[in-house]
């Protein structure tokens, strides 16, 4: 393949995984809020108790704290997609970003390996779907990734 | 391409070829009225709905896309506004579908454009201006194809106009918006296009809607990236190939006049359109949306009679007023019966490419008639000719 051929194939697959960062963000907020939601009683109690703080003081604080953990994951993977979209139309040069993908790559990584502990009980599907998901977001991530270097060692050239 | 090079550059081409004024006017009228001759209009006449040669907007904000809608699209879009350069192309790594569409794709000098002129010899000057009309566009939509497509027909965000500066050029990014009613405006490089549709076969990706007008203005040079072409990047000349479309009009002309014995692809009458060419070639690369002032000028100036402006409802009233086989020799009547075996061919063909996009074709001298009976007509005109 000539050489700009190559620059525009994976230019564009940085654009394309960019959006499917962001895209993907949404399932991270929905396995956060899902995890949170599930044990929901449970950890407000926990909290009460470990404090010593009343329940309804408790339940507006762990709200705030669960909006500001989706904020922070969306933010996240937006700055991330971004990033990539913007290095794939040549609007932006800095590598910050990827030391962000390996992060969330790390991370997802944690998730899908702590769904093999046998001593939680996670539902079949919901194992399932994490799993499928998870390992989507890591590809997605993955490419960039390999794109990104593809794309800096054939600029070089 | 627009009114401008089809009804009056073509003028100007047939006058050059030799034809004389009202022999001009009959060309460059069924040129230009390729572009309105839609179900909607031949349904007020009351004239046969397979015989149209477009459709309008609102005709197809309407239209199925379903099997039977894609084959009726792809008819007549491929055999007036996209005639497809080879149908026979190869490529590897593809699926039957997509080989399909690929093999659709428009391109200048294709063996189905000697098929179309020759088809309109010693028939009518109707014939002769549909022929026109479909050479010319195969210069002007090179690259797209005449059927809804994402994948072949997609552009994205690399487009560039190559502005002459110098020996060389500067590019200016191209955007696209899609905002109907706004016009066009080239001197910010803002220009309207189709909306992104993710379907495959959604109407957005007919022809070359996601390159919004550029395609059929004279004056623009550019570039961009096309969905089949695997991030190889295209340069499209306007001024350079609407002369050449102009020249072959000129020769393909000359040849359904009988000057010439038999027409052949990628020739080109320069020498005949030699002592114009500087003037075309300003016209051409004149920067405006449409340069049918200047052709008007350059065409009256060459015949020195007045060419009457385009009216679509011109030939309406002889039409509609006649009867039985009478129609047939109107205007209209030789128009449509031009319509019918220009889609006729071109369906005949893509269909025996082993490629059903078109629909399906029936060989009438072996089969009998089969199918849509407004082709019924060419039958009868075949015996006609045969007897």
């Amino acid at each position: 393949m000539d050489t700009d051929v190559k620059i525009r194939y994976f230019q564009n697959n940085l654009v394309t995984c960019g959006l499917g960062i962001i895209t993907l963000g949404l399932w991270t907020n929905i396995k956060a809020l899902l995890h949170f939601f599930t044990e929901f009683s449970q950890i407000i109690a926990d909290t009460a108790k470990e404090t010593g703080l009343e329940e309804e003081i408790v339940l507006p604080v762990f709200i705030v704290v669960i909006a500001l953990i989706v904020l922070i994951i969306t933010i996240w993977h937006i700055q991330i997609g971004m990033s990539s979209i913007r290095v794939g139309r040549g609007r932006k040069k800095h590598h910050f970003y990827i030391l962000s993908a390996m992060l969330l790559i790390a991370l997802n990584m944690y998730d899908v390996f702590y769904l093999f502990d046998v001593t939680t009980e996670i539902p079949l599907d919901a194992v399932i779907t994490t799993i499928i998901l998870d390992t989507t977001l890591t590809l997605v991530l993955l490419d960039m990734i390999i794109s990104h270097f593809a794309l800096l060692v054939l600029k070089k050239r | 391409m627009q009114e401008d090079f089809h009804y009056y550059a073509t003028y100007c081409a047939a006058f050059i070829a030799g034809y004389t004024h009202e022999e001009c006017m009959d060309i460059c009228y069924s040129a230009q009225f390729v572009d309105l001759c839609s179900k909607s209009f031949l349904s007020g006449i009351g004239a046969p709905l397979s015989a149209a040669t477009t459709q309008l907007q609102l005709e197809l904000m309407d239209v199925r896309t379903d099997i039977i809608g894609l084959q009726d699209i792809t008819r007549i879009w491929a055999s007036f506004h996209f005639l497809p350069k080879d149908l026979y192309a190869v490529k590897k790594w593809c699926s039957k579908k997509y080989i399909n569409k690929y093999r659709l794709i428009c391109g200048p000098n294709g063996e189905l454009l000697a098929e179309t002129v020759k088809l309109a010899k010693n028939t009518s000057l109707q014939a002769v201006g549909t022929a026109m009309h479909v050479l010319a566009d195969t210069w002007a939509h090179m690259y797209f194809a005449g059927t809804p497509s994402l994948v072949i027909n997609n552009t994205d965000y690399y487009f560039y106009e190559l502005i002459p500066e110098g020996d060389g050029y500067t590019e200016k990014h191209i955007s696209f918006k899609h905002s109907p009613k706004s016009p066009d405006n080239p001197d910010k490089c803002f220009y309207v296009g189709s909306l992104y549709q993710m379907n495959e076969n959604s109407i957005m990706n007919l022809g070359h809607g996601r390159a919004g007008h550029l395609p059929d203005y004279s004056f623009i040079h550019y570039k961009y990236l096309p969905a089949w072409n695997g991030y190889k990047e295209v340069v499209k000349d306007n001024p350079s190939d609407y002369y050449k479309a102009f020249c072959q009009m000129v020769y393909a002309m000359k040849y359904l006049r009988g000057d010439i014995d038999s027409f052949k692809t990628d020739t080109y009458a320069y020498d005949e359109v030699a002592p114009y060419e500087g003037r075309i070639k300003e016209i051409l690369n004149t920067r405006q949306l449409s340069v049918s002032e200047d052709f008007k000028k350059f065409g009256e100036e060459l015949s020195g009679r007045v060419i009457e402006k385009f009216d679509v409802n011109k030939y309406k009233e002889e039409y509609v007023s006649s009867s039985g086989n009478d129609k047939d020799k109107t205007f209209l009547g030789k128009f449509i019966i031009a319509a019918l075996s220009q889609k006729s061919m071109v369906t005949n063909k893509i269909y025996k490419s082993g490629n059903r996009l078109a629909g399906v074709s029936v060989d009438y001298k072996s089969k009998g008639f089969k199918g849509i009976k407004d082709f019924a007509k060419l039958i009868s005109l075949r015996r006609n000719w045969d007897e």
